[in-house]
This record gives structure tokens, sequence and C-alpha cells, in this order.
């Protein structure tokens, strides 16, 4: 029975988050504070909007790519055996990746001061993105005769974990048919997982009694994360380097700073686009840093030696080859990370006073990853305080969504609820995102003047 | 707007209908897998070896050596060597000597007259000689003079003890204890015991030359009356002394006739030991009998009984024409010099030639060495880092003949059966270059335990074999000269299916059968030569299918 449980979790959550997963839905959702987390140049309906502490916003991302639960259904050999090369020859696109992003807000404001709508609000950021390279699973998993004659360069890994607490303060500002909108963020970092170009070369020779071959390359960074090997650049670690300290977390000397910017235009009466940049800025971690550097090292073996062999050191034959990934030079030197930057563009055009077709592009960087997306939208608003919106995206690296949101209020209490993948309720084993996104605001002042869409 | 919200509440309902269902078929199927299969081919060199035979040959014995020729053509060598150090020998004894002081009714008036005296006392001790040593001079590392005086005289008492012939930097030996009676004592003797460290003392034991195992002391007592102390004929001083050494730097003197070795040695041949077949000729083999003598002492030797013992046991007498009968080694005269003398052994002065030509597994002989045989007494001298090291090499030289000399060579190894699982295929691919000139035929046999039909015991059956017949690594070509003009490659292939695997994986003990053969010259196996640049390279490579599969 547990089983079960955690097979639903994993069913759920495996779907849940997406890889650089666009937020496609909220945009929509213009009553809500968060919208602007989109565009600060959203203007809000409500001149006041103040956020629950961590209730007003919960957000739970969960993506995987490059392969489904139905895959791995497909890879069954017979009915209780999942047959691992049948299933890597059914990933898709770079490789398997999981993506989780888990954001709350720790409060939020948002209120006008004259012609001005300023904001402030603190919330904690997570988002953890791991992805196996295709070839490298293929390659553990049918071996390297296949690369007979070839060198099979391999991403093993690529991380992206990054922990931190934003704030910031956004101020915009209506001018007839054009808002503009700036955040400016400060970041405190806890703490960080990357990788950098990591990636292995594996050699295998036309002639099998030649050496095969096998190079590293590529950057480790980490903070807040105990040392990973036994040494720094040759001085052995302490007890301290190596267990983990809470206190790292929230030592705070990991400080950025970022900036969303953004406009919208009312082209026409009932036309609007808009366009923003988000998450522009980046981290700098001075806190407990780890950099691991495998700068082409090479190991080459055409097998035991009489060396080896008389002085009875077989396994270091294998050893050799291990003790490559973790011959790493290491330094404690501080480190940047940028942020995933985003960049949206759409156009709305409300042909009644209560419907709205939308169109948004978005386009995401994950280092030399750009992820982007194109949604067509329907928002009503089915009553005064209640809206609904659905829309479908094509992504260039997940498979295509159907979003659903709704915000509601009663009294002062909006609730809002989105997701963006509505048929992974249909479908649990061909989507591969969930994505849930909820929470209460009390907000006021129903700023009909600056909402003109409806 | 009615009619809106009854199709949101049927979308609703028919979505969490339709999630159940969905979700419920996808945990089931997810459910069901039990385990994970992966199949992976793998390509990889496995052994990529290098030798010469300089390696082969120092890899199956343990005391063997090879030296090599200025041509770089090879000489294996077996050694066994023997050392004995000086410091073994000549033990010296503890010396101890009393001595009573008591005085006679007419002293004792004279004493009281004078109201004391002084008197000079000489005598010597003799050094006991259990080998007939004569000794000279001894020069100490470590040891002690000790003394015991029990004085039951009620005066004042001095006494100086002196040994003219024990110095150090020149000065002799030389103490001086002072007693004095006081009348609270009663008539408890005075008791002292002093103990002098005679590290870097020179015992002279010659009296200048002029003797030997003399030593030479002296006593000057005083004694001062206490008037109205009574003195009696039954008072006395009495000293006990003992001279211990422990250690010494060198010792001179006629050293006496001992025993300097006297062992049955036997010299394993390891290359001839596993050898279950077949021949193999050497072309005048040697035995060097070289030692190297810093004692100071004629030595006289003698072999007795050399002969070597084939596999099956048998003996085989060597007669060696130096060694018939007894033999002296050179000695050196100054102290710091090291004597050399040596023999050679070949086929021109014994039959080794024809001994060694029967494989033996080893050579056996018996060494007696004596020092003054003959007892003539002479100077010798020993330091304690005289060293007499006697080296017996046996060199087998380049020049040999191998007629289907077959090796065993038997391996326990642990059974496992845990790798056995992921190993579905493995294909072999051996090549080997050869610069040696030998042909060796391999074979390497897996066994494995069966039980007997009683249940109780177990004998060794064949599990499995790597080669269907034994693989031939082909020799190198040679000229008329038995010298390599080519290296020679051989190349084999096989499958090893899991069920061989298991076999070899569940074996207990694996046997390499090699049988070797010189590279022929009209058909018929030749006398060659090995240089230290014939090598043999040994590449195994794999094509391994593994399959995992979890349970």
């Amino acid at each position: 029975m547990m089983k079960k449980y955690l097979l639903l979790i994993l069913t759920c959550c495996s779907n849940m988050f997406a890889w650089a997963q666009h937020d496609v839905t909220l945009t929509s959702l213009r009553r809500t504070y968060q919208s602007t987390y989109m565009n600060p140049a959203f203007m809000p309906q409500y001149g006041t909007s103040v956020g629950i502490p961590v209730l007003s916003n919960i957000f739970i991302n969960n993506t995987r790519v490059g392969f489904t639960l139905q895959d791995i259904i497909d890879s069954k050999s017979n009915d209780t055996t999942l047959d691992i090369n049948t299933f890597a020859s059914k990933i898709s696109g770079d490789g398997i990746g999981f993506q989780t992003a888990i954001n709350t807000d720790l409060f939020h404001v948002s209120f006008p001061i004259g012609s001005y709508q300023v904001s402030i609000h603190s919330g904690i950021r997570s988002q953890n993105n791991q992805m196996f390279g295709k070839d490298f699973i293929g390659f553990f998993a049918n071996g390297n005769e296949f690369f007979r004659g070839r060198t099979a360069v391999l991403e093993p890994l690529r991380i992206y974990s990054l922990n931190y607490v934003e704030n910031g303060i956004s101020v915009a500002k209506q001018f007839r048919k054009l808002s503009v909108g700036v955040r400016g963020k400060y970041f405190q970092g806890i703490s960080v997982t990357k990788t950098e170009n990591l990636s292995l070369s594996f050699f295998t020779p036309e002639n099998r009694f030649d050496p095969v071959k096998v190079t590293t390359n590529g950057k480790l960074q980490t903070s807040g994360i105990p040392l990973l090997l036994d040494s720094v650049t040759g001085q052995p670690r302490n007890n301290d380097e190596k267990e983990f300290n809470a206190e790292n977390l929230y030592a705070f000397n990991n400080n950025g700073f970022g900036l969303d910017a953004g406009f919208t235009y009312k082209v026409l009466r009932n036309l609007m686009v808009h366009a923003s940049l988000i998450d522009f800025g980046s981290i700098t971690w001075r806190n407990n840093t780890y950099n691991y550097t495998l700068s082409g090292n090479e190991v080459s073996t055409s097998g035991i030696t009489y060396d080896q062999v008389n002085d009875n050191s077989v396994g270091r034959y294998g050893d050799s080859l291990l003790n490559l990934l973790v011959d790493s030079k290491i330094t404690r030197e501080s480190f940047k990370t940028a942020l995933q930057s985003r960049y949206l563009a759409g156009a709305d055009w409300d042909f009644t006073k209560r419907d709205r077709l939308g169109f948004l592009f978005q386009g995401r960087s994950f280092g030399s990853l750009l992820t982007t997306s194109y949604t067509a939208s329907y928002t009503r608003r089915m009553s005064t305080n209640w809206d609904l919106t659905a829309n479908y995206t094509i992504n260039n690296y997940i498979k295509n969504t159907v979003g659903f949101g709704s915000a509601v209020k009663w009294g002062p209490v909006q609730l809002y609820i989105v997701s963006d993948d509505l048929l992974v309720l249909f479908q649990p084993n061909l989507r591969n995102i969930v994505y849930l996104r909820l929470g209460l605001n009390l907000v006021f002042t129903n700023n009909l003047k600056v909402v003109t869409n409806y | 707007m009615k009619t809106l919200h009854y199709c949101l509440k049927a979308l609703l309902l028919f979505t969490i209908f339709t999630f159940s269902a969905c979700l419920k078929d996808t945990i089931d199927e997810l459910s069901a897998i039990k385990g994970v299969k992966v199949t992976s081919n793998y390509s990889l060199p496995i052994i990529d070896i290098n030798v010469g035979m300089e390696e082969i040959y120092e890899s199956i014995t343990q005391n063997a050596g090879v030296k090599k020729n200025p041509d770089n053509s090879i000489i294996f060598t077996f050694n066994t060597s023997d050392t004995i150090g000086g410091s073994e020998f000549v033990a010296i004894p503890p010396v101890p000597f009393d001595f009573n002081f008591q005085m006679s009714p007419a002293v004792i008036a004279a004493f009281e007259f004078q109201n004391g005296f002084n008197l000079t006392l000489k005598d010597s001790a003799k050094l006991p000689s259990a080998s007939g040593e004569l000794l000279e001079s001894i020069a100490i590392k470590s040891g002690s003079f000790t003394i015991a005086i029990n004085n039951t005289f009620k005066h004042r008492t001095k006494i100086v003890i002196k040994f003219p012939g024990l110095t150090r930097n020149g000065v002799p030996l030389q103490d001086s204890i002072q007693m004095n009676y006081e009348s609270s004592r009663g008539s408890a003797p005075i008791i002292v015991n002093r103990s002098f460290n005679l590290a870097g003392y020179i015992f002279d034991l010659s009296r200048n030359g002029t003797t030997n195992n003399t030593i030479d002391f002296e006593y000057v007592i005083g004694m001062e009356r206490i008037i109205g102390n009574t003195t009696t004929t039954g008072d006395a001083l009495a000293l006990s002394q003992n001279i211990t050494i422990n250690e010494y730097s060198n010792v001179r003197g006629y050293l006496g006739r001992f025993p300097i070795l006297k062992a049955a040695e036997a010299q394993k041949f390891e290359i001839f030991e596993k050898g279950i077949s077949g021949k193999v000729f050497i072309d005048n083999p040697k035995l060097v009998v070289r030692v190297s003598n810093s004692f100071g002492i004629p030595i006289t030797g003698r072999i007795n009984n050399i002969r070597v013992t084939t596999n099956q046991d048998v003996d085989i007498p060597i007669t060696i024409a130096p060694f018939q009968d007894t033999f002296t080694f050179n000695y050196p005269t100054v102290i710091g010099q090291t004597a050399v003398s040596e023999w050679v052994i070949d086929k021109s002065n014994s039959n080794l030639n024809d001994a060694i030509n029967a494989s033996p597994s080893f050579i056996k002989y018996d060494l007696d060495f004596t020092s003054n045989i003959n007892n003539i007494v002479r100077e010798n001298f020993i330091l304690d880092n005289s060293r007499f090291i006697a080296n017996i090499d046996v060199e087998v030289p380049v020049d040999v003949k191998i007629v289907d000399y077959e090796i065993l060579q038997s391996n326990k190894k642990s059974v496992s059966n845990t790798e056995v699982d992921v190993v579905d295929q493995m294909k072999l691919y051996i090549r080997a270059k050869n610069g040696l000139p030998f042909d060796v035929f391999t074979q390497i046999v897996f066994l494995k335990d069966s039980i007997l039909l009683n249940n109780t015991d177990t004998i060794l059956v064949v599990a499995d074999s790597l080669f269907a017949s034994p693989w031939p690594i082909l020799a190198a070509q040679i000229n008329s000269q038995g010298n390599v003009i080519s290296s020679t490659e051989s190349v084999f292939t096989t499958i090893v299916t899991k069920k061989r695997f298991e076999n070899i994986q569940a074996s207990k003990q694996f046997n390499v059968v090699s049988r070797m053969r010189s590279s022929a010259i009209n058909g018929e196996p030749a006398f060659v030569r090995i240089y230290t640049d014939q090598k043999l390279s040994l590449k195994l490579a794999t094509d391994a299918r593994l399959i995992y599969q979890s349970k």
C-alpha cells in the first residue's frame, strides 16, 4: 500500500515540474497581484493587495523531460521487469531531466502612491534542475561497443540547484496608453550547486588491444554544501568542512541583485501589447564555496600491466578510471550565478467586456539552453469577482500543454489557483508537467479606472 | 449563467473521475515493476603485459637474480649467502677476584704503636680461556667493573684501587674510597658498593707484550687509628670485585680454534621446481663460491656432500676438484681490510654440467668452516663489525636448449559467485608477439571439488579450461647462431559463455601448464641465447556482454 502512495506521489510530482517550465497561465489572471511577477507593468485591478504570509503564494512545479511514465511502462521486458536499454532508446531530446521549483512569499504588499503603484515583496525561491545526458545513459546502459573507433562525448550530469531569498520593490505607472513598471530585487543566497560544461569523453579504439582513453572536463560549484572530497588543493579538509552546517544556509553572505522590467501599450481600445524581462540578475556566492574543476584530465589504459600484476595492484586498473572523476582541482573562490532570465511578449484582445483572447511568447535561458513557448489563451470574467482562464501552449522542449486558472474574490479575500497543464489529470502517463500555484490575498479598492479591460 | 455553472460542475466531476481512473491505471502499471534489467556490451582491453625472460624469471623465483653480460645477454643466478658477525665469537666470561686484608697480632701491635700505616699490595688475575685463547688486548664497547667492600676495622680507612692495564685515553682506571668509622656504628661493618662503566677502555692483557690473558691490579690501603677503638685479628677489609665485558670493539691475540660455520644448506632451483616433464639443457653452468672475510684469523673450509636433488628425489653427487679436501680462505692482516676468496666451479673442474642438466629442484651441501684449525699460535684479531660472508651463486648462462619442458603452476582461488550474474558472455581476444626464442604451449585448467560416492571425501576435477587445446605462442625466429632475428605473432579467440564463466567462478584452483621448446634449427630445438631486449608482448581484450537483472 505504501508503495502505491509513493508511486502516487511520484506520478504527481514527476509530472509536476517542468524543465525550464514557463508560467503561461498566471499572466492571464491580471486581477491577482502575482501576475505582476510576470510583468511589473501590469496594473492591478485592486489598488491594495496584502499577501497572507506563506499562503499568498504557494507554487510547486515539477517537470520531467526526455521521457514519460508511459515510456517506463512501455519499457517493461515482461510484466515485471523494466528494461533499461529499451527505456534508454525511448529518451527524447538531450537526456532525461527533472526540475523542481518551489516558491512561496513571506509577504507582499501593493498599494498606490499618487499615480504610482508600489509593491514590496519577500519570498523564498527554490529551483532544482538535474539533467542526465542521453548519450551518458545510453553509454552506460548499452556499453561502449557501439562507439568502437569513436569518442563518445558524454555530458553525464547537468545540475542547477539554486535556493535564495528574493526581496523586491516595484513601481509601476500608467501613462495614458502606456504603462511601465520596474522591480528591483535584492537576493540573499542560501545554497547553490551547479555544473558547468561537465563532460566525459570515452574513446573506444578500433583495435581492441589499443588503449581506451577517458577524459573529463568541466566544473562543479557549490555554496552551503559540505566539501565532497578529501582535500582542497592539497590541503586536507577538516571536520568543519566535512560536516553539513545549517548556519551556512542563513549566513546571508551571498548577495545579489536583479531586475524585472516591462511595459504594456494599448494599441487600440481593446488591443494591448506587453513585454517584459524578468529575473535578470545574479547572485555572488561567497559563503562556504567550493569550485571543483576537471580540466582535461585524461587516463589511458590498454589493460593491466606487468608491474600491476607483479605488485598486486590490479585493482588500480579500475581505480585509475574512477580516480579521474574525483581527481579535481578544488578552490574556494567566490563565484557568480546568473538567474534563469525570462523574456515575455504578448498581446491581449478584449473582444467583449468579459472575454479576452491572448497570445504570449516566452523564452527562458538555462545556460546555453533557451526554451521557448507560444501560448494562446482565453480568459472570461465569469462574474464581478471571478475570472477563469484557459490556454494552449506549444513548448519547444516539452509536450504541449493545456493550462487552466481561476481567481475568485469573496469580500476582501481573493483565492486563486493555476495549473499550466490540466492534461496531466487525464493522461498522467503521458504528461510531464505538474504545475500548481495557489494563494490567498487580501485585496481592497477596486481600481476600475486602471482596469479597463473588462 | 446557470447552465454554465452546471457545465462547469459536470466538467469538474468528469475530470475527477477521469483523473482517478487514469491515475489508477498508471500506478498499477508502474507498481507492477519489480526490478530492472540492463544489457550492456563493453569492449575493453584487459591485459597488456610486456615482459622479457628477466621479468618472467624473477616472477617465478624468489631468490633468483639476473646478471647481464656486456652484450646484454642474460645470466640467471641463484644465490645463497651466509653472514657471520664478529661479535658472535670470542665470548669473554666475567672475571671475578677477591681480596681479604687482616692483621696478625704483630701487625696490630705495630699499628697501635704507630697509630696507623700505609700498605701497597699488587696482584693479578687471569682471564679464563675456554678455547685456548691467548688474548693480548680488548677494546671494550660495553662492560663494567664492580667492587663490594666489607670493612670491620673501627678506624679511618682509605683504599685506592688501580688497574694499570685498563686505560682510557692513556689514563689507567683508578678509584679512591674513604671509610671513616664512627662509634655509633658499634660493631656493624662499613659496606661500600661501587660500579664503573668500562665503555671506551682498552684492556691490555699482555703486560706490554710480555704475557697474555693477565689482569694486573694494585691496592694502596691507608689506615689511621682511632685511639680508644680496639683492633683484633678478626677485623677484616674484604674486597669482592668483578670485571664484565659484554661487547668489544676489537679483540687481539691468539683467538683459538672454534667453528666459524657449520651448516647443511639446500638451495632451491625454483625455475626447475615446477617442471613435470621435458629437459632443459644448459651449456656450462657455473657455481661461484665467493667469500669476503674481514676476520683477522685463518679459516679453513670444507664442503661435504655436494649434490643436486631432482624433482623425483634422486640425488646426483657433484664432484668438485677444488673442494675435494679442505681449503683455506684469505684473511686480512691489517685491521679494517677485507680479503676475498673465490672459486669458480664449472664443467672444467666438476661434473656440475651434468647435474644441472638433470633439471634439479635443489642443490645441497654441508659447510664446515673452522678457525685456527692447526692451533698454530699467531696474532689474530676480530672487530665487532668484522664479517665473514659466504656467497654461493649458481649461474645459468645464456645458452640453453629446452625440449618440451613442461611447467605446472597451481594457484588457489577463492570461489566466487558474486560477478557471475552479470556476465552473459565474454569473447576473449588474445594476441602474443613473441620475441623470445621459445615456443610456449599454454593451457589454463580450472578445477573444482567433486564429492566422491561415499559423500564425505572430495577430489578435484576439471571444471573448465581456457583453451580447447594448449594455445601455442610460437617462438621467435632465430638464426643459425641461436640469436633471435624476428618475433612471431600468435592470436587466439575464445568465447566464454555464461555457463563456462560460472564454472570458472566456482572453481577453487587453476593450474597453468606451460610447455616450452626452444626455437628450432633444422626442425630440432636448438641452443638459444637470451638477451634483455627479447620481449613477450601479451595482450588480452574482451567483448563482454553483461546482463544485470535486479532480484
